[in-house]
């Protein structure tokens, strides 16, 4: 399997060249191109359970496609909406995604949703996470760009920011500074990491597009 | 004439220098700025009367005027951009026809012709405009997209998912199918997607206004 990014970081677009054998699960809907010699199975991934807890608490698709590679062929993925791509091996570890963020992988890794823990219950991005395990190649997607951040000690982010970080880490939800500026300093609750591992950021928050358009919008 | 595209892939800009009496044809709004001694015509979409502008417009998705830009006494520049955030790129037709999805259509030179070609039925199964802008002839030609252009070499059979194809040249046939089996066709979420058969070349961008679509939908508030 060979890949490579294009049109990052605004529009990015994911190429595969497969190789016969080679196989690559994605969330429903991402193909944009393949060549014909590719065999396509539609299932709920690992059971009708996690199928469920994906689509109404993961913000994902219930159903993963994963097309299987009969000669060398091409293959197009990309995610719905505007922003990055971006790519990490895992090799029987796992990776904690912010909600939606899943856009494709190797067959052998595994898909869940993740409870937050009451702590991210404050928080206006929502209490479940996804959690990607296993071995082989992951690769998730952003609003704006993706910017990787090895943390070592402490890293505060806000909490819309995130992408993804790795299990090494600790985290809580917590205010930013004092009540006044949680309130009215604009930047509500942040994440405080503590530990060692990499945290990948996004550059720009949804809500804070969909805020931006809802002022357009007639009453 | 002179082409330069400039704040790809996201907000693409074309920049257009023409010689001394050179012109260019772009869709209506499309003009950033221009020089002082360009001057701006604005004309029928197709010159073979009324009636083909009209369908054009009505059919093909796009304005029912356009503009031609002209360069007098000495060279001069217009800047073109399209209306969605995305994407530009120049073709280059050599005494060839090019088949643009509706509102792939930025500029092209004069000498390029154009018309609609009715899709048949394929059109309306796939969810798309049921209409291809014909564009023939000799000459540079700017396509734009929602999101990246990439262009594809077709080779025997290619699969696209509909929202994605911005061109195609006319060497290549199509058929709007089913994707995969019955299974993966309901629930797969690619639904249909367009089957390229022959040899030649495909336009794709790599966002669909569909997908933007949805997921502005599902974020906003429905309509009181």
């Amino acid at each position: 399997m060979k890949y490579s990014i294009t049109h990052n970081p605004s529009y990015a677009m994911l190429n595969f060249t497969l190789s016969p054998g080679d196989s690559i699960k994605t969330e429903s809907g991402a193909m944009v191109y393949m060549d014909e010699a590719l065999d396509v199975e539609t299932s709920f991934g690992s059971g009708f359970l996690s199928a469920i807890s994906r689509k109404f608490l993961g913000g994902e698709s219930m159903f993963l496609n994963t097309y299987t590679a009969r000669e060398e062929v091409r293959l197009g993925v990309a995610p719905e909406f505007a922003g990055d791509i971006q790519h990490v091996e895992l090799n029987n570890e796992s990776l904690v995604l912010q909600k939606g963020a899943y856009l494709c992988s190797d067959a052998g890794i595994e898909i869940k949703t993740k409870f937050g823990g009451l702590k991210s219950l404050i928080s206006r991005e929502g209490v479940f996470l996804l959690e990607a395990a296993g071995t082989g190649n992951l690769f998730f997607n952003s609003y704006g760009a993706i910017i990787k951040k090895p943390v070592n000690g402490e890293f505060i982010l806000d909490t819309g920011h995130l992408v993804a970080f790795e299990p090494t880490l600790q985290y809580k939800v917590q205010k930013t500074g004092g009540w006044k500026s949680t309130l009215f300093s604009g930047e509500g609750f942040t994440m405080r990491f503590e530990g060692t591992g990499n945290v990948w950021i996004q550059t720009r928050v949804r809500k804070g597009l969909v805020d931006w358009i809802m002022g357009f919008l007639p009453r | 004439m002179k082409i330069d595209i400039k704040f790809k892939p996201s907000f693409a800009q074309a920049t257009v220098t023409l010689d001394d009496g050179e012109g260019i044809k772009s869709e209506s709004g499309a003009m950033v700025a221009k020089s002082d001694n360009v001057s701006i015509e604005t004309h029928k979409a197709q010159k073979g009367g009324l009636f083909k502008s009209i369908k054009s417009a009505l059919l093909g998705g796009e304005s029912f005027w356009m503009n031609t830009f002209t360069a007098n006494n000495g060279s001069g520049e217009v800047k073109l951009a399209p209306t969605l955030p995305g994407d530009i790129a120049q073709v280059d037709l050599a005494n060839q026809t090019l088949f643009v999805q509706s509102t792939g259509f930025l500029a092209s030179t004069p000498a390029i012709e154009m018309d609609t070609k009715f899709q048949g039925l394929k059109g309306f199964f796939s969810g798309e405009s049921l209409f291809f802008l014909k564009l023939s002839g000799t000459g540079p030609l700017l396509l734009s997209s929602f999101g990246g252009i990439d262009v594809m070499d077709v080779d025997g059979t290619f699969i696209i998912d509909t929202g994605h194809v911005v061109a195609f040249e006319d060497s290549l046939n199509y058929e709007v199918t089913k994707f995969g089996g019955w299974k993966s066709f309901f629930l797969g979420g690619e639904g249909i997607v367009a089957k390229f058969k022959g040899n030649g070349k495909v336009w794709i961008q790599t966002r669909n206004v569909p997908g933007l679509g949805k997921w502005l939908r599902s974020n906003l508030p429905p309509k009181r």
